[in-house]
């Protein structure tokens, strides 16, 4: 300071060269003043270039966006009109349209929505024509795809696919195949083979909107030729307008050119309406009078049909009845013939009996005659006996007699023998037997005998001669035994004789008794066979009647059984020929109920097709622009959000960086100012010496805006693009110079500056030279307002009461620094608030509101028993509800928001499932009869409140009127949840369920995808799915703004580094002397920084907390403006947050307070020894 | 041995490529509750001494000594100790803290001090009992100056350092403050070391130093120093 001083004082001598020279030496000064004082050059230009970048770069990103949009909408073609009609366009029509002044070019295209299964869920495709000509050149080709991936269509049954990374997976070489029956009608051909990925500027966001089919959401979009349509009327018309690609979509002149050719449109839509309507509706009646007529027909066919079918039927009955009377009477006869085969099967058994009767007497009988007959034979025998007994005793007599007298010649031998031997003894005893052994003497005595017998008297004394006296004697002895013998044989036999002679006479008329009574016997007994044969006769006769009226009585009974199976077979028949009737009434009065069902819905049909046809309106035009394609619309309101986005911040960074431009020049000019003082005493102008610092201060500000500008330009958009691309399907960021912002971020920096200097320069330059030679009277110390308390302020150290006194002497300072450090924390806390927000929404709706984590969709509105024993089953399923999901148009006033109408099956089941809630009390909302509760966003953007109305259509498009009975807290989407009661009797329509939501305690994620296949399997479920994917899908999305968060964190930061970096640095500058003076005291390093830092922590601290009360107002703000449509952000920040937001600005200052702690050690203690400047 | 003693001091300033010689082989000594002044020529180096003495700068050869302590060796931490409790300055422009009260004023110094005085006491002793209360803005020079001596010996240092204490004051008020210097050193016996321009203050001395182009010209004790009450100049 003290060459700088002495400058101008250098400067003086030549007066014409004085100026020249002045005007160097002056600029030199001004330059050395810059050297000399980097630090307070960079805090400005950091400071402006940080406000000017921020600004500009945020500002610009809004325009940019537009711009991108814009090119890619000119480039792709994208219509400026869009035409619909409920009856579509005929080719008069579209000639017609052509012919109007303004249209440049005009396609004529057909638009159908389709299902179809796709990875094995229900998507709703909305299908686009493209034109034959596709060449670059063809003005009437609009919405031009824009080809990613593949081909286009060159033929039939071929497509190109919408990218859309969120939900399909389609690949070129897939095929789609609309899913219903009546594809027919809109298309020539079913499926079709993904040729080619597009994006397209008419879908630029990859939400596509909404749609009438399957659960209302639209999934993707494709091409197909149209040529492949089968529709017959135009039903799109898309139009662009001369000279509208030449502006930009989202300027007024673009809607003044667009809305010139929208109001040429509106009288020839009217005209060509009424001929339209003539066309279509004369269609409908002659449809009609068909189907009247068809109806009548079919009536008249019914009936007679119906009644020839009665005829048979009561035909069939009486021969059925006939038959029944035949059967009955073959019955009686077979009963009767039963009841006599009956009685003959008695008496043939009562014969039977008297048979077996006779033929067992017969038996008897007859075993007695055996009996009889053997007793006979056996008297027989033993007669026979007697009489063979006599005649033996009689023969062995005679026998006897014989063999006597056969013995006796013998026996007379014996005794002549004998006698001559008695003779020859007493003669010749002597002589005896001389010459015996000369003779033959016969061998025995019976030999001899028997020579004796034969022999003369003369002989035998030869004989007995020969004999030998012993022989004689011997012969004697033997001639005694044989006389002996037969004298004895004798006796015997006379003996025998007169015994038998007895027994003759005894046992003879024994045996003639016998004989006789055996004969009677015999003749009994033949008389008894006589008798007993005659009685076998008659039994055998007897026995052969028994065998054929037996053979008679099992004919008899085989014919019965015949008989009855043949009743048998009749009864069966007839029941079934019953039954037959019975099946065929039935199958008649049900073919006539159908029949007539039939008749009645057709005529209802008719009758409704007539009521139709009465009430239809002349049918209207829709001239639509572009922004009412759900793409545009949601672009043009992110980038406005952008844009308040982009208001909202800058200022208070300008505000800040004007704060710290407007101290640190006003301390510049204090310091210099006994220079000040000098030059004036010199003769320096007033303009000229402030030149002096607006032109320091110009140079920084000038420069630095420009450096943050370009900065600026080249990051914030690009940053900010890409989070927003994570959401639309657009082309790279067009980076444009934004002349406007940059020169208004360049302008509005520089003249912050250059006033805050102005101002701090003014009072001083105002003041006589000769004041500002002298010192500036330092500021009165001043008891501050603490000290009123003593009770406090006697319990504050010495040093805090320092710190204290020091913080209020500086009030400028004060309140600079807190506002600049204050700011900053709340943008942090902002930054901090958004990316809570958007980490709140998931958890918040998902885990706090949503009870149910899993969503299954129905086929047809009702679930399965197999599907319901599934949910049912407690393992895995607490509890599951069914309830109607569409998406709708929810209107109130002029506002219109498509959000989800949600009826629940049991009006009480949906609490279980949904949590409605006050969100600030976490009051219940309740839920019963009559309810009608909209979600928080969805009631504000339509303004109601409880006790307002909202209207829905019902399906055939009546409005209809809800009273609002509550408000629920909710994040994703907008609900309206509706009593079924209530809703069945205003919309006059039965809700039919869409889909079940349940509770899944299933945790392991294999098990969990197991149990929704196996609901996925069933035939009334389309599509199952837990919150979980949802919960992710989203997720992905919102990390975009996160991207943003960061970026706006770590300006924040850096706007605090900044400020507090040169808030310090002048409290520093601006007590250096006392420093100084406390140094030479004995403070140590530390004491001295702490000196200082005890008032930078506390002015951070305070500065921090009003911050963070700041941080909240300023998040609420920025939350609103930069909410996504769909969803609301929460407005809770962490208190993590608030924490994190006051570290961060507490790190910043700590880090500044190291910076400064160089700075303070490099005091020179000599200083204190100085005069005060 | 000497209380105080500079055995061939020099301090050399480089600016740019010249070598200035602010002192230039400095001797000598001062003794236990003298009071000493230092006299000399604007540029003499007087204050480059004082600087030396008080710890405020390092010398760039020689030995400086006090109490039996070679300060000349201290190193920046061990100079900030021997300012806090053995060196009591008082300053040409007062440089009280303007946002402190005088009592707060001395109570700042007292506060980092291992064995201070009281600061009311000091403050009596100065003459300042009823402005104890008052900012620095609120005083006139003299009783500025009151109580940046009373800051001063409020830190019972032993050695009193004043650089022109009565450069920035009108001559009665400078007398007043002179006279209170001395009585300090009289009454309480600290050895009390003031630089001047003033030759005329050399009567009131113990010890006279006379400093000229970086050297002791002369030194010479004064064996019968008046009071500063008869002081004219």
């Amino acid at each position: 300071m003290k060459s700088k001083s002495l400058k101008p004082v250098k400067a003086s001598p030549g007066r014409a060269k004085r100026r020249h020279r002045g005007i160097r030496a002056f600029t030199k000064d001004i330059f050395r003043s810059i050297s000399h004082s980097w630090g307070r050059f960079w805090a400005i230009f950091a400071i402006v270039a940080l406000g000017a970048g921020f600004y500009a770069g945020l500002r610009a990103t809004a325009p940019d966006m537009r711009a991108t949009a814009d090119a890619y909408f000119d480039n792709t073609n994208m219509m400026d009109i869009r035409l619909l009609s409920a009856f579509g366009f005929s080719d008069e029509d579209v000639e017609a349209i052509g012919d109007i002044p303004g249209v440049k070019g005009l396609m004529a295209g057909h638009t159908a929505d389709v299902l179809s299964v796709i990875e094995e869920k229900e998507q709703a495709i909305r299908v686009h024509s493209l034109p034959e000509d596709m060449s670059e050149d063809n003005e009437n080709y609009i919405n031009r795809p824009v080809l990613v991936e593949g081909r286009f269509p060159e033929k039939s049954g071929e497509c190109v696919i919408g990218r859309n990374k969120t939900q399909s997976g389609v690949k070129v070489g897939d095929t789609i195949t609309v899913s219903g029956e009546d594809w027919e009608d809109s298309f020539k051909c079913r499926t079709f083979e993904v040729v080619g990925i597009v994006d397209s500027s008419y879908y630029i966001s990859f939400s596509l909107g909404s749609t009438s089919i399957g659960t209302g959401t639209l999934n993707l979009y494709m091409y197909i030729l149209d040529t492949d349509f089968n529709q017959e009327a135009v039903t799109d018309l898309y139009l662009t307008v001369d000279g509208a690609s030449e502006e930009s979509t989202f300027s007024g002149t673009y809607e003044e050119k667009v809305q010139a050719v929208k109001d040429a449109l509106k009288p020839l839509g009217e005209e060509r309406d009424d001929i339209r309507y003539e066309e279509v509706t004369a269609d409908s009646r002659k449809e009609l009078e068909d189907g009247w007529a068809e109806y009548n027909e079919a009536e008249s066919k019914a009936k007679s049909e119906l009644q020839d079918a009665e005829a048979e039927l009561t035909e069939a009955q009486g021969k059925l009845e006939e038959s029944r009377a035949e059967l009955e009477a073959g019955k009686l006869e077979y009963e009767e013939g039963k009841a006599q085969w009956e009685e003959k099967k008695l008496e043939y058994d009562a014969a039977r009996e008297e048979y077996e009767d006779g033929r067992s007497q017969w038996l008897s009988g007859y075993s007695e005659y055996i009996a009889g007959l053997q007793e006979y034979s056996s008297g027989m025998e033993e007669l026979r006996q007697g009489k063979q007994q006599l005649s033996d005793a009689e023969q062995e007599l005679q026998s006897a007699e014989q063999q006597l007298e056969a013995s006796r010649p013998l026996y007379e031998a014996a005794k002549r023998l004998k006698e001559a031997l008695e003779q020859s003894e007493a003669s010749a005893s002597g002589q005896s037997f001389a010459g015996a052994e000369e003779r033959d003497l016969p061998e025995d005595l019976e030999d001899l005998l028997d020579q004796a017998g034969g022999l003369t008297e003369g002989g035998l004394k030869e004989l007995l001669g020969r004999l030998s006296p012993e022989e004689q004697e011997e012969l004697a002895q033997y001639l005694d035994s044989v006389i002996t013998t037969f004298e004895e044989n004798e006796k015997q036999l006379e003996a025998g004789r007169k015994e038998f002679q007895k027994q003759k006479t005894e046992n003879e008329p024994k045996l003639e008794a016998a004989e006789k009574e055996l004969t009677a016997a015999k003749a009994l007994l033949d008389e008894t066979k006589q008798t007993l044969d005659a009685t076998k006769a008659q039994l055998d006769s007897a026995s052969a009647q028994l065998k054929e009226g037996r053979t008679q009585l099992d004919e008899g009974e085989k014919t019965l059984l015949q008989t009855e199976k043949t009743l048998k077979e009749g009864e069966a028949q007839l029941s079934s020929g019953e039954k037959e009737l019975e099946e065929g009434r039935k199958e008649y009065d049900s073919q006539k109920q159908k029949a007539e069902k039939e008749l009645e819905d057709a005529k209802k049909e008719l009758e409704n097709g007539e009521r139709k046809l009465s009430e239809m309106d002349i049918p209207e035009w829709y001239i639509l622009g572009r922004d009412t394609n759900t793409g545009y619309a949601s672009f043009e309101s992110d980038a406005g959000r952008m844009d308040s986005l982009s208001t909202v911040f800058p200022v208070l960074f300008f505000l800040v960086a004007a704060l710290v431009a407007l101290t640190t020049m006003t301390r510049m000019v204090e310091e210099e100012r006994v220079m000040i003082g000098t030059y004036k005493a010199l003769g320096y102008g007033n303009g000229k010496i402030a030149k002096k610092y607006l032109f320091y201060a110009g140079l920084a500000s000038i420069t630095g805006s420009i450096a943050g500008v370009c900065l600026g330009f080249a990051t914030l958009p690009e940053i900010c693009w890409n989070a927003y691309r994570m959401m639309y399907t657009a082309p790279e960021l067009v980076n444009q110079f934004n002349v406007l912002h940059a020169s208004v971020g360049c302008v509005l920096a520089v003249l912050c500056t250059l006033g805050a200097t102005w101002a701090a320069c003014r009072s001083s330059l105002r003041e006589q030279p000769a004041s500002l030679m002298q010192p500036k009277a330092p500021k009165m110390g001043k008891r501050i307002l603490l000290e009123r308390i003593p009770f406090i302020w006697k319990r504050l150290k010495f040093t805090s009461k320092v710190t204290c006194r020091n913080l209020f002497r500086y009030k400028k300072r004060l309140i600079m620094t807190i506002v600049g450090i204050s700011g900053c924390t709340a943008l942090v806390v902002t930054g901090f608030g958004i990316k809570d927000s958007i980490s709140h929404i998931i958890s918040n709706q998902y885990d706090d509101l949503y009870v149910y984590n899993f969503t299954a969709s129905l086929k047809d509105g009702e679930l399965s028993e197999e599907a319901e024993a599934l949910l049912n089953d407690t393992d895995t399923y607490s509890g599951w509800m069914k309830s109607l999901r569409k998406m709708a148009d929810i209107s109130a006033g002029e506002e219109t928001v498509s959000g989800y109408v949600v009826v629940p099956e049991n009006a009480g089941d949906l609490k279980t499932y949904v949590k409605l809630r006050d969100r600030r009390t976490h009051e219940d909302v309740p839920f019963g009869e009559g309810s009608v509760v909209l979600t928080e966003k969805l009631a504000n953007t339509l303004g109601v409140s409880p006790g307002d109305t909202v209207t829905l259509e019902n399906s055939s498009g009546a409005r209809k009127a809800f009273t609002v009975t509550g408000i629920t807290e909710n994040y994703v989407y907008h609900y309206a949840y509706i009593d079924p009661k209530l809703y069945e009797e205003v919309m006059g329509e039965k809700p039919v369920s869409t889909e079940v939501d349940a509770v899944s305690l299933l945790t392991d994620e294999e098990e969990r995808q197991e149990s929704a296949q196996k609901l996925l399997d069933d035939d009334s479920i389309a599509t199952a799915s837990y919150t979980s994917d949802v919960k992710k899908g989203f997720d992905d999305m919102l990390q975009s703004l996160n991207s943003i968060t960061l970026v706006l964190i770590i300006c924040a930061g850096a706007l605090a580094f900044v400020v507090l970096y040169n808030l310090t640095n002048i409290n520093v500058t601006e007590r250096q002397r006392e420093l100084a003076t406390i140094k030479v005291l004995g403070f140590f390093n530390r004491e001295v920084g702490a000196y200082i830092y005890r008032e930078t922590t506390l002015l951070t601290i305070m500065g921090c907390a009003l911050g963070l009360v700041l941080g909240v107002i300023m998040n609420s703000f920025v939350i609103q403006t930069v909410e996504v449509d769909l969803v609301m952000f929460p407005r809770t920040i962490e208190p993590l947050s608030f924490v994190w937001s006051a570290l961060i600005t507490i790190l910043f200052s700590v880090i500044v307070d190291l910076f400064m702690n160089k700075k303070l050690r490099r005091i020179d203690m000599v200083e204190s020894l100085k005069s005060v400047e | 041995m000497p209380f105080v003693e500079f055995r061939d001091v020099t301090k050399f300033y480089q600016m740019g490529e010249i070598r200035i010689a602010a002192a230039d082989g400095i001797n000598f000594q001062i003794e236990k509750g003298e009071f000493v002044i230092i006299v000399g020529p604007s540029g003499a180096g007087k204050t480059t001494v004082l600087n030396m003495l008080g710890g405020m700068d390092t010398c760039s050869g020689g030995e400086i000594w006090l109490d039996g302590s070679k300060i000349s060796e201290y190193s920046e931490k061990q100079l900030t100790e021997y300012r806090r409790y053995d060196v009591g300055f008082v300053f040409q422009f007062y440089n009280l803290v303007q946002n402190l009260t005088a009592l707060e004023n001395v109570e700042l110094a007292s506060e980092i001090c291992k064995d201070p005085l009281p600061p009311e006491e000091v403050l009596r002793q100065v003459g300042l009992e009823e402005r104890m209360g008052n900012f620095p803005a609120q005083l006139s020079g003299g009783e500025q100056q009151r109580v940046a001596i009373a800051r001063a010996l409020a830190k019972n240092p032993k050695l009193l350092l004043c650089d022109e204490p009565t450069g920035a004051l009108d001559y009665k008020t400078g007398k007043a403050i002179l006279k209170l210097l001395q009585d300090t050193c009289r009454e309480t016996g600290r050895t009390v070391v003031v630089i001047t321009h003033n030759q005329s203050f050399a009567a009131m001395a113990d010890r006279i130093i006379r400093i000229s182009s970086g050297k002791v010209v002369d030194m010479h004790l004064n064996p019968n120093p008046v009071s500063a009450d008869t002081l004219e100049w």
